[in-house]
């Protein structure tokens, strides 16, 4: 299960995330990224996603690729051990959640 | 507004046509009328005119002709005959009388003889003996005729190109002497004055009627259309507009007595019938739909009910290693009459049940849960399955009104040597699948079905299973499963079916038969329930062990994830890794293994010493996902691929994972110590 809310604020996006991110829900986040590739900076909420799978990772990555300015806040213990493991952490703007 | 529109139209088209009707039908009259009074009239003058000229001639002297033309006009007889003329002429109102003598040579002149003339017509007195020229031919011809005596006299009327003059008629007779020739010709010539008076008059009253009759009837013919059709039609049809578009929100408009037209009057009658026979209806149907809709959901309910009398958790006995059971029922209809259970009656011993009530739909799935709930707790009080089928069949004799019957098999089985007891109560025989063999029909003699015989005494039959060896018992929905060219399915076809999956576990079997019957009726109705039980003696000795087959298709994710979680009590963080590990792989083999055809994966859990075990078996294309290089995490993201990240977090979060390529199969097998 995966909820999606996004705000636009003249053009910087703002994408809170909560539940799951797996292959099943990735695709759902895919379709609204869609319509974010014209903003000038794109920001992840995490602050309710549990759980995070390659598919997710993918899709990070790609928005970094199309909107340079892209940024992940609020991520979990977890989530964030994954964003380590992978890398991702060195690649783009990565912050926990502030406790 | 569009109605008045309509209105106006309808009425002015009614009218419009019958005044243009009596326009024309005026018209012809008047017309024919005017024409037959000309012809009359004519006639009459003709007549008149013939008279006169024969008055005329009467006193004209034929033998003195030759005789007045010598001695001129001072004769007496002449001057007498001459005022006779004058009178004859002034009295009848003649324009001209005159006897002229016609050159018989070529009959283009003639000599004048007598002349009468009316003053003020425009024509002088010719004197005895003038000369004058022929008017025109008809003249000429008409001379020749009468000096020739081929006719009596004749007439000319002139009634057009007048050139001012008045419409006439001129009457010529023959002047005879004594010796039987013409001597002259005689001419009387008269006004048709009461032609054109007459003929104007009479036009001036005809129309002048018919004017007024025909705005006296157009009126009242208006009058009473717009009353008796245009209004009343008007109302009907607004009334029927409004109970059409918005009954609820408008006044109804009343149409009784709307005209005297039988038609309309009908048909205002009807339209008001119609429309209550309509509200009702619809209060009727809103009342039928309200009870489908009950009934619909009460339904539902009971098929809850029965779906859940029946065991459905699976895997059944988790923490059995010793035998494997899965079942599977799908009702006809909302509720059906077959049923299945197995529960263990001992430690030693499992109990295992099937059953197919008559029928289907409400009356046999009522008679399902009570046969079900009778067998089950007499068999829970021990005995043989004879033993608990005798019991069970007199019980149900003693209450069956409805007259309906149940086939039953049961059969209990003793885990630690394998032997089966079992009884069959007028059901299908079971199929047994020994070893590194097939699967073949076990058979036995059938009992009559439970329902049928009170105090019918049932017999056991026995069989011995080896460890690896599976049973499958089903119910007539399957064989007897038709598609759309009333083909059935057949025990021959069923059996086939079930030898092509008898390596698989009994979840794989029981999915197999369900795969394979659904393509065989290819979207056909199900016509009878169908359900079925497969039992495995297992051979696995090692504890613990658990298997799942699934198809490869990523909405099965969670499926895979419950079930290998199931019973473990992990922290979250480890629930997590193994998750996060278990969707890397098996998306992969989703996505990849099988292309687009689709296949199955199998799916191996054990736990041993605490450390968990999942192996992932495929049948797809040969593929070592631990190939491929690592992903460099230290690229830039612009130099990133997409894609690699899977088997790298795998390997980041299990303590091992291997792979091996082993009888056509991927086998991918990870580990992680559980804390």
């Amino acid at each position: 299960m995966l909820d999606i809310k996004v705000e636009n604020n003249d053009g910087n996006a703002v994408v809170k995330l909560v539940g799951r991110l797996d292959t099943n829900t990735s695709s759902q986040l895919e379709t609204e990224m869609k319509q974010l590739y014209s903003s000038s900076s794109i920001t992840f909420d995490l602050e309710g996603l549990d759980y995070v799978s390659s598919s997710g990772l993918r899709l990070f990555l790609l928005s970094k690729k199309v909107v340079d300015d892209t940024k992940i806040i609020n991520a979990s213990d977890y989530v964030m051990s994954i964003f380590e493991d992978t890398g991702f952490t060195t690649i783009m703007d990565i912050s926990k959640n502030e406790i | 507004m569009k109605f008045k529109k309509i209105n106006h139209n309808l009425a002015f088209n009614i009218v419009a046509a019958v005044v243009l009707l009596l326009i024309v039908f005026g018209g012809v009259l008047s017309v024919i009328g005017y024409f037959t009074f000309t012809k009359n009239l004519t006639n009459q003058y003709i007549k008149q005119s013939y008279a006169i000229a024969d008055l005329s001639s009467a006193i004209v002297d034929g033998d003195k002709i030759d005789y007045y033309l010598t001695v001129g006009e001072d004769d007496d007889s002449y001057k007498l005959t001459q005022s006779r003329l004058d009178v004859i002429l002034e009295k009848q109102a003649c324009t001209l009388i005159y006897v002229i003598k016609v050159d018989t040579s070529d009959y283009q002149s003639f000599l004048s003889i007598f002349n009468s003339v009316q003053e003020g017509h425009g024509y002088t007195r010719w004197e005895l003996g003038v000369s004058k020229y022929t008017t025109n031919d008809d003249y000429a011809n008409i001379y020749r005729r009468l000096y020739a005596k081929e006719t009596e006299r004749e007439y000319i009327v002139r009634n057009k190109n007048l050139r001012g003059k008045e419409p006439h008629i001129t009457t010529l007779e023959p002047i005879f002497g004594s010796d039987g020739e013409v001597k002259a010709i005689l001419c009387v010539q008269t006004p048709m004055s009461e032609l054109t008076a007459g003929g104007s008059r009479y036009l001036r009253i005809v129309v002048t009627w018919i004017v007024i009759t025909l705005v006296g009837i157009s009126a009242a013919y208006f009058v009473f259309v717009k009353n008796q059709f245009v209004k009343p039609l008007h109302k009907v049809t607004k009334e029927a507009n409004r109970f059409a578009l918005d009954k609820d929100g408008s006044e109804k408009i009343e149409l009784s007595n709307i005209s005297k037209i039988n038609e309309i009057a009908v048909l205002a009658k009807s339209i008001t019938q119609m429309e209550e026979d309509i509200n009702k209806y619809i209060e009727e149907v809103k009342t039928i739909t309200a009870d489908k809709n009950r009934i619909a959901m009460e339904l539902n309910v009971a098929n809850v009910i029965q779906s859940n009398a029946v065991p459905n958790t699976f895997p059944a006995f988790p923490d059995r290693t010793d035998f494997d059971i899965y079942a599977s029922m799908t009702p006809a209809k909302e509720v059906g009459g077959d049923f299945y259970n197995y529960f263990m009656l001992d430690d030693d011993h499992l109990f295992i049940l099937i059953g197919d009530v008559s029928g289907k739909g409400i009356g046999a799935s009522l008679f399902m849960m009570v046969s079900m709930i009778l067998i089950d707790d007499r068999a829970l009080l021990g005995g043989t399955p004879s033993e608990i089928m005798s019991f069970v069949n007199d019980r149900i004799c003693k209450k069956n009104e409805a007259n309906l019957f149940v086939t039953v098999w049961a059969g209990i089985v003793t885990l630690s040597t394998g032997e089966v007891v079992a009884c069959n109560a007028g059901h299908d025989d079971p199929v047994l699948y020994k070893k590194n063999g097939e699967f073949e029909l076990i058979k036995s003699k059938h009992g009559i079905v439970v329902g049928a015989f009170e105090g019918y005494k049932y017999k056991d039959y026995t069989f011995k299973m080896d460890k690896g060896d599976k049973l499958f018992v089903y119910t007539d929905g399957i064989p007897e499963a038709t598609n759309a060219y009333k083909q059935m399915f057949t025990i021959d076809k069923m059996v086939e079916s079930l030898n092509s999956h008898k390596d698989e576990n009994p979840q794989g079997v029981c999915e197999g038969i369900i795969d394979d019957v659904n393509k065989f009726v290819n979207g056909s109705e199900q016509f009878d329930d169908m359900t079925m039980v497969c039992f495995e003696y297992d051979d696995q000795q090692v504890s613990n062990e658990k298997e799942l087959v699934v198809k490869a298709d990523t909405s099965n994710l969670d499926k895979i994830n419950n079930f290998i979680l199931n019973g473990l009590d992990l922290n979250p963080k480890t629930e997590m890794q193994i998750t996060l590990s278990v969707e890397e792989i098996f998306v992969n083999i989703a996505n990849y293994a099988y292309g687009d055809k689709g296949g199955d994966v199998t799916i191996k859990v054990k736990n041993e010493d605490n450390e968990l075990s999942i192996s992932f078996m495929d049948s797809g294309t040969p593929y070592n996902p631990l190939d491929n290089n690592e992903p460099d995490i230290t690229l830039d993201a612009k130099d990133r691929p997409i894609g690699g990240l899977g088997i790298f977090l795998v390997k980041k979060n299990m303590d091992s994972v291997e792979y091996e390529y082993k009888d056509n199969k991927n086998i991918l097998t990870m580990t992680k110590k559980l804390q």
